[in-house]
């Protein structure tokens, strides 16, 4: 998708040079030659920003015109000594250039939404909005496939966090590393394609035979319809809708609630969904409280879903790795774990259906994303290279007769151990033979 | 669970929920993640960040960002040039500097309202005890190595605070949290150790490239420039010892004055010299032992005339400095070769130029370290070299070669590592330090990070239970607090191991003195203890039981081990603690006492001088309890049966 860039300077090796261990000298020259337009300029998008910096892709462009004053504190770009009428945007570009030189980091004027135009989106590789209502979404999603840009799209409220990812036609390789019998390793590269669905048929499609107690509860409430055969509700209505209940709640009691003001908010909700002509029931109760601290976003929640993001446009732009297709959610709500889900499901039977998984082109048909990967937990910090040397033969003995015996430890148990019981049990029913006749 | 709990309990006016006691009130999670409640905790408590580094550059930013005002970092080290990838708050003009006073200085400026102090040391040091850990609520790790951790587990176990534990390697990552007698302490699962390689396939039998690695950095460089006697590459096993290794090492033990430079030798001579010995004599010497290669492939001695590089072949156009043996001032052996790409793999003849080049340079330009250098991942030249020297001895034993980049990872144990995992997980370890304050301790969870392709790039495990055979976190460890100069070893014993802890026959050792009460002493050890038994506790010989000592104290007798953490205390109030020293921790009651039942049932015991057991589980608790008393019914249950004979 991006022209790669030259050859890399001696400064940007040794920089770069722990990451190239991780993805190589090719993605890393793809990275440099790639362009990324970031729309919104909050807590998420900063540290998307972040990471993409720092790992090195060619431009990077902010859209933010919010003034600094009236910024999102969790944007951690914006120093606390930046004059109030900056932009967040222009603030961001600052810090982002001093994070790497090597990037080309600039702030366009307008607001975020300004980017949705052909024009505009056509310089760029990337287009990902932070932050931005669905309707926004659906709008870039559909200019980003008609400019062949690659669309991201990544929100953060509360306690939720999400982000969307269509690709369109994306080519990667997958590199894996096999062990051979005789010790030595051997790189493995197999290269796929993947087809992305739309913003639209992810959002709207049957979730027929899905099993809802495990689905992502999150993707409904993105999906703005939360249980079957329940009163659709997109996502503006029911933020109005959640809005107007924990306003309705300030105005009553002069404070912010909190979580112990469950039953006053249920009985709110009741009313004020009452009087919109919103089903109440389509909403579980615990999302509300959620949403009663709606208006900030968990620094902790823009890291985790930040970071996912950070990777995920690395893997677009670098061409290597399975990408997420399509959804990425994140809620701690549902236990923090970070979930993929593919909307709509893919039909294993039929591959030429829209918006369906990964196809493997050179490997054979084991599909990917089927194949159940186990927890692999890290190795605190060992390289796979960590190493020291024994001492000579003669050196510290005892240690390696510990070492050894240690060891040998589980033999010791299950085999000398029943042979001395056995031979104990013996000698000790002989002695009490003996007493017996005795007595 | 804990949800309901607080809804049931009603509410809590506003604009009381900031008091003392309500900290203790467990919160609903995650639902009053973003609530006022929590918020304010978040502000109120301590935190340590441990490690300035990946994760904790990230730590910082997320904790200051998610309204943590009072913090503390420590880290040993100084920014390098390749940390600027992903230690975001670092810049260029950086390198040089300490890494904790760098990036607390770069937090500061995001939020100039925090409360946050840097210590540049390393957490070993005695400065940061017990008393240190246990001013902080919670202790966040962003280390890097195993011992490290090992002794911040250690740590928090013995100050009770909740240990936030992390780690990344590439794309891959974890969190965890451990919390004394509630969940697995860090050290309760086995870790890995370092892989280790037999000394005799390093020097005869290589059969991989990291083989080569680690003879060329730690056997051959050594050898060269540094502390000969940290060398095995000559070393010859005491005479007698088995025949078929005293015969292998006959053959290759050679002298180590051959490795030094003669009176008068040229720098290119000596390189050259070298390079004929170590892979045309030394290996032609393995080759000769048939019996390694019954079942191998000899190894291939290598002519160092007919590597030359074509160029330098008949010397007429080799560099000036090499010719006449000027002192050379260049760093690279390469840049002077003209190899500029560290990712492609060398040739024999380009391996043997940096070989001859790489030792004259290090020699001529380097004189000063000579003796004592040591292989350093960042070292250019050392890492061209070991490069080289590994390469062709490789090619002698028919494994394939690497490039100087992966050499430098190998031979440096360098750590994948990107800003994303370090991102994600420094996000994770702040959720969880959050379920912490919340004391939703039900809900702490292990994280993985998993690769790209899963269906759960973030999974999730409930925190393991403690392990009972751990050595570290089941041993019962608590503080004592007393005046040493004061109290007699004979009031220790009476007052703290008999009364309170309800030994009957205890024995002790603090370092290098001990003691020992029981049957089975000699005359002569009872005269000892009882000279012992009046000296003041610091006047104990061995340094004396003093501030932060460690006592260990067991008895045989009821199977019962603990730790006791000295506290000393110059200003002993009587009045309050009239016995002459206070205990806290987790030790099990004293049995003596008739209250055991009343002990256990109230659990969150107001009055610290009793033995608390907070925060446990009632049935942790009671099997603690119980411990010794089962045992001494085990104990008289065997003496009954084997007086009573059968019949």
């Amino acid at each position: 998708m991006s022209t790669p860039a030259a050859e890399l300077s001696e400064q940007e090796a040794a920089i770069y040079d722990r990451q190239l261990r991780v993805w190589g000298v090719e993605t890393q020259r793809r990275l440099s030659g790639a362009k990324v337009l970031i729309a919104g300029c909050g807590g998420l998008a900063a540290e998307v920003a972040k990471n993409v910096v720092l790992a090195g892709v060619g431009a990077v462009t902010l859209v933010d015109d919010t003034p600094c004053s009236r910024r999102s504190l969790s944007n951690f770009l914006v120093g606390s000594t930046t004059p109030d009428d900056t932009t967040v945007a222009e603030a961001s570009v600052a810090t982002l250039q001093e994070m790497n030189p090597f990037v080309k980091v600039a702030a366009l004027p307008g607001p975020p939404e300004a980017v949705l135009a052909p024009d505009v989106l056509r310089q760029y590789d990337l287009l990902l909005l932070c932050d931005q209502p669905a309707s926004r979404i659906a709008q870039a999603d559909v200019m980003c496939r008609e400019a062949g840009v690659a669309f991201y799209a990544g929100v953060c409220r509360g306690i939720f966090g999400w982000a969307f990812a269509n690709l369109h036609q994306h080519r990667y390789i997958v590199e894996r590393q096999e062990e051979q019998p005789d010790g030595s390793t051997s790189k493995h590269v197999s290269e796929h394609n993947a087809s992305f669905a739309t913003w639209e048929q992810a959002t709207s499609c049957s979730l027929e035979g899905v099993n809802m107690r495990r689905f992502s509860k999150l993707y409904l409430l993105i999906r703005g319809k939360l249980l079957e055969g329940a009163q659709p509700l997109c996502w503006l209505k029911l933020r109005r809708a959640l809005q107007a209940v924990v306003s309705r709640f300030e105005q009553q009691q002069q404070r912010f609630p909190t979580a112990a003001d469950a039953d006053q908010l249920r009985a709110l909700q009741q009313q004020v969904f009452g009087e919109m002509g919103v089903d109440a029931a389509a909403l579980p109760d615990e999302m509300l409280q959620a949403y009663a601290a709606y208006g900030s976003d968990m620094p902790a929640i823009n890291a985790i879903v930040g970071g996912t993001l950070g990777n995920e446009l690395i893997k677009a732009v670098g061409g290597r790795n399975e990408p997420v297709n399509n959804f990425f959610l994140f809620s701690l709500a549902e236990g923090g774990e970070g979930v993929v889900e593919c909307l709509p499901r893919p039909k294993p039977a039929a591959p030429a259906a829209a918006g369906s998984v990964a196809e493997e082109i050179l490997l054979q048909p084991a599909k990917m994303g089927k194949v159940p990967i186990r927890l692999k937990e890290v190795t605190y910090m060992l390289s796979p290279f960590q190493q020291s040397v024994m001492g000579g033969l003669w050196k510290d003995l005892p240690h390696k007769a510990a070492h050894h015996a240690h060891n040998a430890r589980d033999a010791i148990i299950f085999c000398v151990a029943p042979l001395v019981g056995i031979a104990y049990y013996c000698s000790a029913y002989k002695e009490a033979e003996k007493l017996h006749h005795r007595f | 669970m804990g949800r309901d709990k607080t809804l049931s309990s009603g509410t809590a006016p506003p604009d009381t929920l900031h008091t003392a006691g309500s900290s203790q009130d467990v919160l609903a999670w995650p639902w009053a993640a973003t609530g006022e409640e929590l918020k304010q905790r978040v502000q109120d408590v301590k935190v340590l960040a441990v490690g300035a580094g990946g994760i904790g550059c990230e730590l910082l930013k997320t904790l200051v960002m998610s309204g943590f005002k009072h913090i503390e970092v420590v880290d040993l080290d100084t920014i390098e040039t390749s940390n600027l990838n992903r230690q975001f708050l670092f810049r260029k003009r950086h390198v040089g500097k300490s890494k904790a006073l760098v990036a607390a200085e770069a937090v500061k400026q995001m939020r100039p309202d925090i409360d946050i102090t840097a210590y540049q040391g390393n957490v070993n040091e005695s400065r940061f005890d017990v008393d240190f850990f246990r001013r902080f609520d919670c202790v966040l790790n962003g280390l890097d190595n195993l011992e490290a951790r090992r002794h911040i587990n250690r740590l928090c176990l013995a100050a009770e605070v909740p240990l936030v534990e992390s780690g990344t390697a590439g794309y891959l990552g974890q969190v965890s949290v451990h919390i004394k007698g509630r969940t697995e302490c860090f050290e309760c699962q086995p870790k890995p150790t370092s892989k280790t390689f037999p000394v005799c396939t390093l020097r005869n039998t290589p059969d991989k490239p990291i083989h080569c690695v680690v003879w060329a950095k730690e056997m051959l460089f050594p050898l060269l420039f540094g502390a000969p006697e940290a060398s095995d590459l000559h070393e010859a096993p005491p005479a007698g010892s088995g025949i078929d290794a005293a015969a292998v090492t006959r053959n290759i033990a050679d002298d180590p004055s051959c490795y030094q430079r003669a009176e008068g030798e040229s720098s290119t001579h000596f390189a050259e010299r070298m390079f004929r010995h170590l892979y045309c004599t030394k290996i032609n010497e393995l080759r000769n032992m048939e019996d390694l290669w019954r079942s191998r492939r000899p190894p291939q001695a290598l002519d160092l005339d007919a590597l030359r590089m074509p160029a330098y072949g008949d010397g007429g156009d080799q560099p000036a400095a090499i010719e006449a043996g000027v002192p050379a001032t260049a760093s690279s052996a390469c840049k002077e070769l003209g190899l500029s790409d560290a990712h492609s793999v060398w040739n024999d003849q380009q391996n043997a130029a940096v070989f001859l080049r790489a030792v004259a340079l290090f020699l001529d330009g380097r004189s000063h370290e000579l003796g004592s250098a040591q292989f350093d991942k960042d070292d250019l030249l050392a890492v061209e070299l070991v490069t080289a020297a590994a390469n062709l001895r490789a090619t002698c034993f028919g494994i394939s070669r690497q490039s100087l980049f992966e050499t430098k990872g190998m031979a440096g144990n360098i750590i994948h590592a990107i800003a994303t995992t370090n991102a994600i997980v420094s996000g994770l370890i702040v959720v969880e330090a959050m379920k912490l304050l919340a004391r939703s301790f039900a809900s702490c969870q292990t994280s993985f990070l998993q690769v790209s392709g899963s269906k759960r790039l973030v999974s999730r495990m409930s925190a393991p239970e403690p392990s009972a055979a751990c050595m570290v976190c089941s041993t019962a460890q608590a503080r004592l607090v007393l005046n040493a100069n004061k109290m007699s070893l004979q009031q220790l014993v009476d007052k703290v191991l008999k009364g309170r802890l309800a030994l009957i026959a205890p024995s002790l050792w603090c370092g290098t003195f001990s003691y020992e009460e029981g049957e089975g002493l000699e005359e002569d050890e009872i005269t000892r203890n009882r000279k012992l038994l009046l000296l003041p506790l610091a006047q104990l010989p061995g340094g004396g039981v003093v501030h932060n000592s460690i006592l260990h104290v067991d008895d045989q007798e009821q199977c019962f081990k603990a730790q006791l953490i000295i506290t000393h205390r110059e200003d002993w109030d009587d009045e309050q603690h009239p016995e002459g020293f206070y205990l806290g921790g987790d030790l099990p009651p004293a049995l003596t006492e008739p209250s055991v039942e009343a002990a256990i049932s109230e659990t969150a015991s107001p009055n610290e001088d009793v033995v608390s057991l907070t925060s446990d589980d009632d049935g942790v608790a009671a099997e603690a309890a119980a411990r010794p008393v089962a045992k001494r019914k085990a104990i008289e249950g065997n003496t009954d049966s084997s007086k009573r004979p059968r019949t």
